[in-house]
């Protein structure tokens, strides 16, 4: 069986290079791939004020991604991506949380860009979620840290595939096994962040005109839950957003999104009446881009809610980050990540069936938060071996306000490579 | 497709992410080592240092003129990868490709010969050179430029002579951010808005691979000469070289995707040189 998976597994990252060998002969210039291998390892669990401790984790983390780009006519434009990953450190009830994964396309689409005095594009297929700005640069040779924003990291305690029997449930969820750190994401159907690595089906138009840009989508699930073509679960939902250059380098931009994000398998167990149309998700979203010279500094925020089954509130949550990063040579830069989370306080002291707070875990749950607020300061230092080669190093402190286990630090590093696959494949 | 797997076969699996990622690097490392090596090869670094001093008032010399043609097929360039809807700029795309003539990226330069052969750069610097500094020869651009338009270094090709300073000027509406880490010369321009300008001045001859940041499908090649014999071929293929002083020479055609050309060449005292190259 596990011959069989492993074959399974290699057939896939086969795959993805076989097919591109004809492409690249009969395309020529209409056609790139490109490759971005990352391998690296954290060591999680570090407490505050010591190195390591015998409860600290080593973990080792790869990916290899391939992206296509085709230029079929003039106005038409294909893109492809597809990913193998390797990730551990995510030990929890969730067995995605640690786990090796192929997926033959995390984005496949086809953008049409119609010849009009006024900028527009149209784009059909699975995509990148146009929601926040941190999406655009997620990729490790983009990214000067090697963690991801807490807003797209941190899982809450909302879940897409349980409901909760009121907020006595909810809030245990709290004190629920996860991931040690936030180095390592996890993606699916399980806790949610406030905005997840969303790559969703649907269509999507977009420009930017002069000095604005624009975009609104259509897409099959919500930006904290993303599900593939296929997956029960999928609701019709909007995602939009735009921004302005005020001047080249300064940016300012907002998003906005509304629309469900309970998994199909929880159906069965919705309280009667209601269908997963009636519990959704909303986000805005707030983001600031100034580069000038070696300088560049990127915020963004988020102001979300949930909207839960036996929760009589809708489950609100903002955060932010606040990112600086500064290239001192050619070779070196070193990049700081400032993120904050903030949950709103509940207000509802029994569940619709009638559970009151026990008395031996909260007197009260009016005024309790339904997560702990938590705070992350990342920093690092980058290397940039060749134009294609980048080592990069970081150390990562993490806090849960009131949290239980303080153990939350991490330090990691990772080395990436680019490379032009018609490079490898081509005879120079 | 999600495949699940145990703890003995991450093991395995892990083994071959670590293979295949060193297979990548071993295979790119080694065709840019080749490449690097034959340009390496083809740089000017065998001609003789150019002594400032030497007056060329007296020196008969003469020119090669001649045209060149690529017969061999040049690998196209790989298109640009575009992901995300741009936040910025005017155009909603990253751009088409667009026909290149890739005559104009074709390096013509002289190489010394010496009655050992081809000298080289050690050898180089014991020949007695009476070569002349400054022949009124085809660069008389005062300070040259590779232009950021459209997202396309312009020229992608440049030659130039040790000292020179380029400019880089930034033609499109948002930000360009100049870099290179060649051992020739590394530099990191920051990012600066259309309407700037920033340059560099090199010093030392070897390649300079030249790339954006934010625009990872730019490059451009600076082809640095510790001497002034070289040109770039205009767009039907002619070129002018000189004047140069009579002599033995190898004129070398070099193009960054082709096998070089070599071809030996007699200059006399006054007449045009014909010279026709095949890459």
């Amino acid at each position: 069986m596990l011959r069989f998976k492993l074959v399974k597994f290699l057939l896939t990252l086969s795959f993805d290079l076989v097919w591109t060998v004809p492409a690249l002969l009969w395309a020529g210039e209409r056609i790139g791939f490109e490759g971005i291998a990352d391998l690296g390892f954290t060591r999680s669990g570090i407490p505050y004020g010591a190195p390591s401790t015998p409860d600290s984790q080593t973990n080792v983390n790869g990916q290899f991604i391939l992206l296509g780009s085709f230029q079929i006519t003039g106005s038409l434009y294909g893109f492809y991506e597809g990913r193998v990953s390797h990730q551990e450190g995510l030990e929890g009830s969730d067995p995605r949380l640690q786990q090796t994964q192929g997926t033959p396309v995390v984005q496949g689409y086809i953008r049409y860009t119609p010849k009009l005095p006024w900028s527009l594009a149209l784009q059909a297929g699975k995509f990148g979620t146009p929601f926040g700005e941190f999406l655009t640069r997620n990729y490790p040779q983009d990214n000067p840290l090697i963690g991801a924003p807490l807003i797209y990291s941190y899982q809450t305690t909302v879940p897409a595939n349980i409901i909760p029997y009121g907020p006595e449930s909810l809030l245990k969820y709290r004190y629920r096994p996860r991931a040690s750190q936030t180095y390592n994401l996890g993606t699916g159907g399980g806790w949610l962040p406030l905005i997840n690595y969303a790559y969703p089906t649907g269509v999507m138009v977009y420009g930017n005109p002069r000095t604005f840009d624009y975009r609104f989508a259509v897409v099959n699930s919500s930006i904290a839950n993303p599900l593939d073509l296929g997956e029960p679960g999928q609701r019709i939902q909007w995602v939009g957003g735009g921004g302005c250059t005020i001047v080249p380098g300064f940016r300012l931009g907002t998003s906005l999104a509304e629309g469900p994000f309970l998994s199909g398998s929880v159906g069965p167990r919705l309280p009667p009446g209601t269908s997963l149309r009636d519990y959704t998700q909303r986000a805005i979203g707030f983001d600031v881009q100034y580069t000038l010279h070696h300088f560049e500094a990127y915020a963004e925020g988020i102001f979300t809610n949930f909207n839960l089954p036996n929760i009589n509130q809708r489950l609100g949550a903002s955060g932010y980050y606040l990112e600086l990063k500064y290239t001192w040579s050619p070779r070196v830069f070193t990049a700081a990540r400032w993120n904050q989370i903030f949950f709103d306080r509940l207000r509802q002291d029994a569940s619709p069936s009638g559970n009151s707070p026990s008395p031996d875990n909260e007197a009260s749950y009016v005024g309790v938060r339904f997560d702990q607020n938590i705070n992350s300061l990342e920093f690092g230092l980058g290397i940039r071996i060749t134009h294609r080669l980048m080592a990069k190093t970081s150390y990562q402190f993490n806090r849960s306000v009131g949290g239980a286990d303080p153990k939350d630090n991490a330090f990691a590093a990772q080395l990436v490579y680019v490379f032009d696959v018609s490079n490898l494949l081509r005879i120079r | 497709m999600k495949v699940q797997i145990d703890s003995r076969g991450r093991n395995a699996l892990l083994s071959t992410l670590l293979a295949i990622f060193n297979l990548c690097l071993a295979w790119t490392w080694l065709a840019e080592v080749v490449s690097s090596n034959l340009s390496t090869e083809l740089l000017p670094w065998s001609l003789p240092a150019v002594r400032a001093e030497t007056n060329t008032a007296h020196m008969p010399a003469s020119e090669i003129r001649g045209t060149v043609r690529i017969q061999s097929r040049i690998q196209p360039k790989s298109m640009a990868i575009s992901i995300y809807s741009r936040r910025s700029g005017p155009s909603a795309n990253a751009p088409a490709p667009s026909p290149v003539n890739e005559v104009e990226n074709v390096v013509l330069y002289l190489e010394k010969n010496t009655h050992h052969g081809v000298s080289s750069f050690a050898e180089s610097q014991a020949v007695d050179a009476t070569l002349p500094a400054t022949p009124a020869t085809v660069h008389s651009q005062p300070r040259p430029s590779i232009r950021q338009i459209n997202e396309t270094f312009l020229p992608h090709v440049l030659p130039i002579k040790t000292g020179t300073s380029v400019e880089f000027p930034n033609g499109d509406p948002f930000f360009h951010n100049v870099f290179s880490l060649s051992s020739t010369k590394s530099f990191d321009l920051g990012r600066y808005p259309q309407g700037q300008i920033r340059w560099v001045r090199f010093d030392k001859p070897g390649i300079v691979k030249v790339f954006c940041h934010i625009h990872s499908h730019m490059s451009a090649v600076i082809l640095v000469f510790d001497h002034p014999y070289f040109t770039v071929p205009n767009n039907k293929g002619e070129f002018v070289l000189g004047p140069i002083p009579q002599g033995s020479y190898t004129l070398v055609g070099w193009h960054e995707r082709l096998k070089p050309v070599r071809q030996h060449v007699s200059v006399g005292d006054h007449e045009p040189l014909a010279v026709n190259l095949v890459l």
